[in-house]
């Protein structure tokens, strides 16, 4: 049997006719990448939740005026953007678990301590940056959106978001390098 | 150090076209401290792209109120800027927002076992069943409201129906005389066609009979 996929700007278009179930099936899709976004964002699981339900919400709310469903990806995470930039950010308590712990319990794939403890320095070297560099680099690293479309979302100007882009790579490749090397 | 008009961040990032890319390699093909550069980045992007995904502790989902099922939100939308087919539900759907307050219609999120839905209403008191929601208006008397939504409901039910009925009687009764106009025209033909074919035999049966004479 030959599956065809529904296309997201179906389910966009239905979702704009108020149906629902479409939209749901659309929050599957994006919820993992919404939520990853801004968790690295705000730096808590918890808060990233709480956004990522309030950036769905009111993209349903604002699917009507979205006028080209082709740019819903850097619609949705400019939404995404700005409830995570609206939020005051929570400081977090430094040391007061152990991160190795926390790491190997949240992924089963982090089965060996040193897998553990690359992960904890990636997850360090990205927490040092500056916010507008992280979250340049995790829209492009982990987001794949083109430096154009990151502009859009974060609405800086093209040159800047490269300049981010550019320092957070090199702050990071110093960083990991230990890391990097054993990879 | 660099010597290309690309930037080699740009390169290991994927953000050049094809001659673009091949620019870079010819130019790394000269030049290793470029292509230590490269394999640094690419060492760092590795690293980065090797941590593992974060997975929402739960399910985001939605659902719409029973009471509003199957139109909705939308419905009223459409209606309000034109759209005929939801033009019974908007009427009803302006009776509530009128009597019963914007909240009633409003989408919201509700969180359940499940994870967080989406409903439209106001937000219910405790712990609801979201396919069940409790309407709350701030300020309002709920039993008063959800008495005045459901006779709205109601009465545009009823006038849905008397409307769906006319129609289909309306269509009937053309279709009824399509039919018969259609029969009346076809009897005229195969009577026409009788005629023909009884003209055509009686000449025939006539030429016959005269040549045998003949003989």
């Amino acid at each position: 049997m030959i599956f065809r996929e529904v296309e997201d700007r179906d389910l966009i278009l239905k979702a704009q006719r108020g149906d629902v179930d479409a939209y749901n099936v659309l929050v599957s899709r994006w919820d993992k990448r919404v939520f990853a976004y801004l968790v690295r964002s705000v730096g808590d699981r918890e808060d990233a939740l709480d956004l990522a339900q309030d950036t769905f919400l009111k993209a349903y709310r604002g699917l009507d005026k979205l006028a080209d469903v082709e740019r819903f990806p850097q619609w949705l995470f400019r939404i995404a953007h700005n409830e995570a930039i609206s939020m005051h950010r929570r400081s977090r308590p430094v040391g007061g678990e152990d991160e190795l712990e926390v790491a190997a319990s949240r992924s089963p794939e982090l089965r060996t301590r040193a897998a553990a403890e690359t992960t904890v320095m990636v997850e360090q070297a990205l927490k040092n940056l500056p916010d507008d560099q992280r979250e340049a680099v995790e829209l492009k690293v982990y987001q794949g959106f083109k430096f154009h479309e990151i502009a859009e979302i974060t609405e800086a100007p093209l040159s800047t978001v490269k300049s981010r882009v550019y320092a957070g790579m090199d702050a990071l490749k110093t960083a990991l390098a230990p890391a990097a090397r054993e990879v | 150090m660099q010597q290309t008009p690309y930037n080699l961040h740009d390169y290991v990032l994927g953000e050049l076209d094809a001659s673009q890319q091949a620019e870079v390699e010819a130019y790394l093909a000269d030049s290793a401290e470029a292509r230590d550069e490269v394999e640094r980045l690419r060492l760092t992007l590795t690293a980065l792209e090797g941590l593992p995904a974060e997975e929402p502790p739960r399910r985001i989902a939605f659902v719409s109120d029973k009471i509003f099922e199957p139109t909705g939100w939308a419905r009223l939308r459409s209606w309000l800027t034109g759209g005929a087919p939801g033009m019974a539900f908007g009427a009803a759907a302006c009776l509530a927002v009128l009597f019963g307050g914007i909240a009633l219609t409003e989408p919201r999120l509700a969180s359940n076992s499940d994870g967080w839905e989406l409903a439209f209403g106001a937000e219910p008191a405790a712990a609801p069943t979201v396919q069940e929601p409790v309407a709350q208006p701030t300020g309002l008397d709920e039993a008063a409201v959800a008495a005045i939504v459901a006779e709205a409901v109601a009465a545009e039910r009823t006038r849905n129906d008397e409307a769906l009925a006319a129609l289909v009687a309306g269509q009937s009764r053309e279709t009824v005389a399509e039919f018969r106009r259609a029969l009346a025209e076809h009897e005229s033909d195969a009577e026409m066609g009788f005629l023909l074919v009884q003209k055509r035999l009686d000449e025939w049966q006539k030429g016959f009979f005269q040549t045998a004479e003949v003989r």
